[in-house]
Formats: C-alpha cells, sequence, structure tokens
C-alpha cells in the first residue's frame, strides 16, 4: 500500500485525511457502534471517508438492522446508495431483498422505512454529497449533535420531539442543530428512490480484464453515482490505473488481494479522483460493489473504467 | 438528403422525419383519445426495430396498468399524465423498462390534453414486441372472429375474461402466453429534467447536456441537448443507435432545416454530418447499445 502505515492510521486516515492514495479498510477493523438519531434496532460501521482539506467527505458503512428498527418517512440534502446483503427491508410500500441495490437522491423523500419483515438485515450504506453539493458532516460531528440535542429534547422512533412536544424527522433534527437553520432541501430530480434488483441484470465481460466481469446497475446524474458491481474469478485481476472520479469499491463476496494484503467481505476501499491504484487480484474469488462519484473539482466518471 | 420511408426501405444513414411527414394513428386497441405521429423506424435486416412518435391525449382515454417485453422512453412536451401515484408534467421524461408495471394512466386533472414524445425499443432482453402494422391486423381480426371486444384499453373475452388489449394481441399474434423479461428495476424512473443542471458539452463552444440517466450495459443513456443560436455539434460516427427529437427552435443538417418536432435517427455504425442552429435548438437525446455493439460512451453528442 502506498506510503505504508499501520493499520490503525490508514483508519484514521479514512476518517480524517490526508486521502491523497487509495486505503482499504478491513471490516474487522473500525469496530461496531449502536447507530444513532434512531434509537434501537441498528448496529454499524462506519469505513469513512473524510478529508476536509482535499473536499472529501462521504460516509461508507456495513450495518446491521434488527426487525425492532423503524425509521419515518423523511428525505436528506445528501444522495445515498443502499445494497442489501442479506435478509430484506421495506419502504413504503415496496420490499426490497438481498442483491438489491437502492439509489435515494437528495430531497426525494422515502419510506417508511420497516425493518419488521426480517427478523436481520446486512446492508451497505453510502451518504454523499449529492449533485447539490451540500457537505456530508463528519460522523464525530453526528454523534455530537445527537448527544447535545438529547439534553434539550428526546429521540423516539426515528423522531426527534422537542421540549414543546413538536416531532421532527430525527436525522433532520441533527442536520439542522448543526447547520444552526433550517434545511432548504434541494429540488428533486428523481420522481423517487430507484430500486436496482441486481440479481436480474446480467454480467458483462469486461474489456481488457480476462476473467473480470461486470453488471452495469445504473449511472445517474452528471456527477454519479455511477453503480456496478464487478466480478473478479479465481486468478483474475483488474488492471491498476487511475481514474478522474472518486470510487468506492466495497468487497461484498470472497477475498480480494490489493497490494499484497488479503481483505475479506465486508471491506471496503477508497480511490481518490487521479490517483494511481493498483490492481486488485483475488484467488478464490471476489466481489465488488463499485460506486463512482464525481472528483471533488466535479470531472464525472467514465461510463466503465474499473 | 435522399427520401427514404422509416417502415418499408433499408435504413443505412442518417433519417430525419418532420412531424408532418409521419403517417397518423388514431384510435388503437385503449379506446379512442389518441393521435399520434409516426416518425419511424423500422428496418429488421439492419437491425432496426423501434418506434418513434408523438401523441397527443385526451381525458377520454385510460390505459390499464399493464407492462412490456420492450422499453420505453417518454418525454411529456405539453400537458400533464397520471400514472398512477406520479403526475407527469411538461418536461419530465419517464423510462419504462422492460418486465416494469405501470399506470393506470389518464391525462392529468385541469388538461385538456397531454402531448408526449414516445420512443419503443427492445430491452436488454431483446425480445420481440409486435409491430404497428401486425397491431392494426390484430385490432380488427380480433373482434371480428368474434374472440371479444376492446374495451377501455382491455380486451374481453369471449367467456367474459379480461385482458390488458396490447397483452392480448400479443398472445393472439404469437400463439403463446406472454413471457415477461425478469424486471431490473422495481419501478419506472421519473426525470424531472427541468431541475437538471446544464453542463457544457466538452470541446463543443454553445452546447450544453442534461445528464439524466445511463441505465443497464447498453443504455438508454438519456440526456437533454441545448445548442445556443449558432452553434453546432460536429459530426461523427458512433458504433451505438441514437434518436435525436428536436423539442424545442430548429436544426440544420445538410443544408436542411427541421423544426420542432421533428425527430431524427443514427443507425449504429452510420457517419453523420454536423447539426448547427442559427436560433437555438433543444433536443432530447436517447442512445442505444446494438447487439454485437459497444455501449454509448458516457456522453458523445
Amino acid at each position: 500500500m502506498n506510503d505504508v502505515q499501520s493499520k490503525e492510521s490508514w483508519e484514521k486516515i479514512a476518517m480524517n485525511g490526508p486521502l491523497t492514495h487509495p486505503v482499504v479498510i478491513r471490516g474487522d477493523q473500525s469496530g461496531w457502534d449502536d447507530v444513532g438519531h434512531r434509537v434501537t434496532g441498528r448496529k454499524g460501521k462506519n469505513f469513512g471517508f473524510f478529508d476536509a482539506v482535499h473536499g472529501i467527505g462521504l460516509r461508507a458503512a456495513v450495518n446491521v438492522t434488527t426487525s425492532e428498527r423503524s425509521t419515518p418517512r423523511h428525505r436528506h440534502i445528501f444522495d445515498q446508495v443502499r445494497f442489501i446483503l442479506k435478509g430484506k427491508v421495506k419502504y413504503g410500500r415496496e420490499i426490497y431483498n438481498e442483491g438489491d441495490c437502492i439509489y435515494l437522491p437528495e430531497g426525494v423523500p422515502y419510506g417508511p422505512e420497516d425493518a419488521s419483515v426480517c427478523e436481520e438485515k446486512l446492508g451497505l450504506t453510502m451518504q454523499f454529497p449529492g449533485p447539490a453539493r451540500f457537505p456530508k458532516p463528519h460522523p464525530e460531528e453526528l454523534k455530537r449533535a445527537q448527544k447535545e440535542l438529547a439534553q434539550i429534547g428526546r429521540f423516539d422512533g426515528g423522531v426527534f420531539v422537542w421540549p414543546d412536544g413538536r416531532k421532527q424527522d430525527g436525522s433532520e433534527a441533527v442536520t439542522e442543530y448543526l447547520m444552526g437553520d433550517n434545511i432548504k432541501y434541494p429540488p428533486p430530480r428523481y420522481s423517487d428512490i430507484v430500486g436496482m434488483r441486481s440479481k436480474n441484470h446480467p454480467w458483462q465481460p469486461l474489456k481488457g480484464a480476462s476473467g473480470v466481469s461486470v453488471k452495469h446497475l445504473g449511472y445517474f446524474n452528471d456527477v454519479g453515482p455511477n453503480i456496478k458491481l464487478v466480478k473478479i474469478e479465481p486468478g483474475a485481476s483488474t488492471q491498476p490505473g487511475s481514474a478522474p472520479c472518486q470510487q468506492v469499491r466495497y468487497i461484498i463476496e470472497g477475498e480480494a488481494i490489493y497490494e499484497d494484503e488479503r481483505y475479506q467481505a465486508v471491506s471496503c476501499m477508497y480511490y481518490p479522483a487521479h490517483a494511481p491504484y493498483s490492481a486488485t487480484s483475488s484467488d478464490n474469488g471476489t466481489t465488488l460493489l463499485v460506486m463512482q462519484l464525481a472528483s471533488p473539482e466535479l470531472d464525472p466518471p467514465p461510463y466503465c473504467l474499473i | 438528403m435522399a427520401r427514404v420511408d422509416p417502415f418499408k426501405d433499408p435504413i443505412k444513414g442518417p433519417l430525419i422525419i418532420r412531424e408532418d411527414e409521419g403517417p397518423t394513428r388514431g384510435s388503437s386497441h385503449r379506446g379512442g383519445g389518441r393521435q399520434s405521429k409516426l416518425f419511424g423506424f423500422n428496418d429488421p435486416e439492419h437491425g432496426i426495430t423501434v418506434r418513434a412518435s408523438i401523441a397527443r391525449y385526451t381525458p377520454e382515454r385510460l390505459n390499464p396498468r399493464h407492462k412490456h417485453v420492450d422499453e420505453v422512453v417518454r418525454y411529456f412536451y405539453r400537458g400533464g399524465e397520471i400514472y398512477g401515484k406520479d403526475v407527469l408534467q411538461e418536461g419530465d421524461c419517464i423510462y419504462i423498462p422492460e418486465g416494469v408495471s405501470y399506470g393506470p394512466t389518464r391525462t392529468a386533472d385541469g388538461y385538456d390534453e397531454n402531448r408526449r414524445i414516445v420512443f419503443h425499443f427492445p430491452g436488454p432482453s431483446g425480445l420481440k414486441t409486435p409491430v404497428v402494422p401486425e397491431v392494426l391486423r390484430a385490432q380488427k381480426e380480433m373482434p371480428e372472429k368474434g374472440l371479444g371486444r376492446f374495451e377501455k384499453g382491455i380486451f374481453v373475452w369471449a367467456d367474459g375474461r379480461k385482458q390488458d388489449s396490447f397483452e392480448a394481441i400479443h398472445e393472439y399474434l404469437t400463439g403463446g402466453k406472454v413471457q415477461y423479461p425478469e424486471a431490473r428495476y422495481h419501478d419506472y424512473v421519473i426525470m424531472r429534467q427541468g431541475k437538471f443542471p446544464w453542463v457544457p458539452l466538452d470541446d463543443v463552444a454553445g452546447v450544453k447536456v442534461r445528464h439524466l440517466g445511463f441505465f443497464n450495459e447498453r443504455g438508454p443513456n438519456i440526456k437533454i441537448v441545448k445548442m445556443d443560436p449558432k452553434s453546432e455539434t460536429p459530426a461523427g460516427k458512433a458504433s451505438f443507435l441514437q434518436v435525436r427529437y428536436i423539442l424545442e427552435g430548429e436544426i440544420s443538417y445538410e443544408s436542411e432545416i427541421y423544426a420542432a418536432v421533428s425527430c431524427m435517427l443514427i443507425p449504429a455504425g452510420a457517419a453523420h454530418s454536423s447539426t448547427s442552429t442559427s436560433t437555438g435548438a433543444t433536443l432530447l437525446v436517447i442512445q442505444l447499445g446494438v447487439s454485437g455493439g459497444k455501449p454509448p460512451d458516457f456522453c458523445s453528442i
């Protein structure tokens, strides 16, 4: 790995920078937390990736959600991509199953989220500035806001109850507390969240990389996300290179090898825009969820550069 | 540009059809309340089996919830239409993937009519859908043979069974049950294109793009392109098929002027000339990879 450093320092770099070269965070490295303002039914671990100096701020996480979890219908000022690894979840009237990927654009209401459709769901979440470029707050800032807000009112079943009894979506209350102002949601570009059934998309051979194939799930906006699944057969390898865009690559199945280190599912890689990256290979086969986003300077992702 | 019948002749190069040049289609298997102009384009020998049209719908027209074996992109040109829980209004664009149910649809409250631009094309599974002459024949023959009747968008079989009228026609023509492809997306995708920003097109002065969405491994790649007065898009040759609807203004192509609404088809692998405009124009561009070809680039206009 570039700038050889201890695993602990990679994790620190992922959360605070400087993100000037690829980092890979193991699923077992970053610790699990009970998560946040929705109070119950979710444990998660944040992989990162935040570097204010270089204009990078996105949250990549893996979460286990239990059936008690409920979230009111709400929206965000940022974009999200979610992927269901195991179990299922219901948003509104629609049930999303294992292998489903969901793009939740900024400003688009979704939910209520009903987790009671299964005992436990394992899923990936990526939250990042949408086309309106509202910055994604650092998890430590969110924790602080949540703690301080809990001294003013209380979080209850996904909503925040103010001392005067007024109820507000928990995430919205936290965001407004941090902003010190009312949220002005960006006008939605899409009318609804977009659910992609990845199991029904075919694998397409990746040009120039024998044994590597791709599922093209969707490319949205002028800045992405460009969302793909990548399968690396045993003994195969992706090409090294550099890309004009940011990339998050989750190892969701099997084991990947990057610069002689082995990473099991679920681990998470981040490649800054324009930074050279090495090949990714696998002895026994692996599947990656790849999400590409415009660079901080807004260079868009190419259609298919893996 | 040589005169080519977009339904009967070989399509080997770019074609542009003006709205008043295409054949008109009125009432259909879904009943009255629709008047459409067909731009084209059908040349199976050269791999072109798409349907581009502009249609005017009135509140008389009701379409039941249904799905297709092919795919559709629609652009709402004037007025509004209700799709189940959603209302599509002027400037909205919708992608309806193969195998995804949608509707019921009807003209939105407060409008006397809605005008929509329609592009039907084979989806990624490549399943064939009946073409217009086949549909018209079935529409005539099914009642004549006493099989049943068309009523408000559905076909009522002689035994009282009800079925989406297009599905009934499809099964009449093929003699078997329609096999729908597994849906890759949970639902259709509505793109409120007026909310997307204009992004300058690299190396082409005065031309901007709205990137609405790129779906599947071969498209559709859907964009809106705005050409300022006296601007020009470059000539070129692409390995994918393109349709370019002139939505507003007018363009000049090989010394001919085409006003809104006209429709240009550029077959995969065909060279095309530059497109210019003296007074400005806005285009809806849909790009589609073809069997054995390369997928569209993210942004190549």
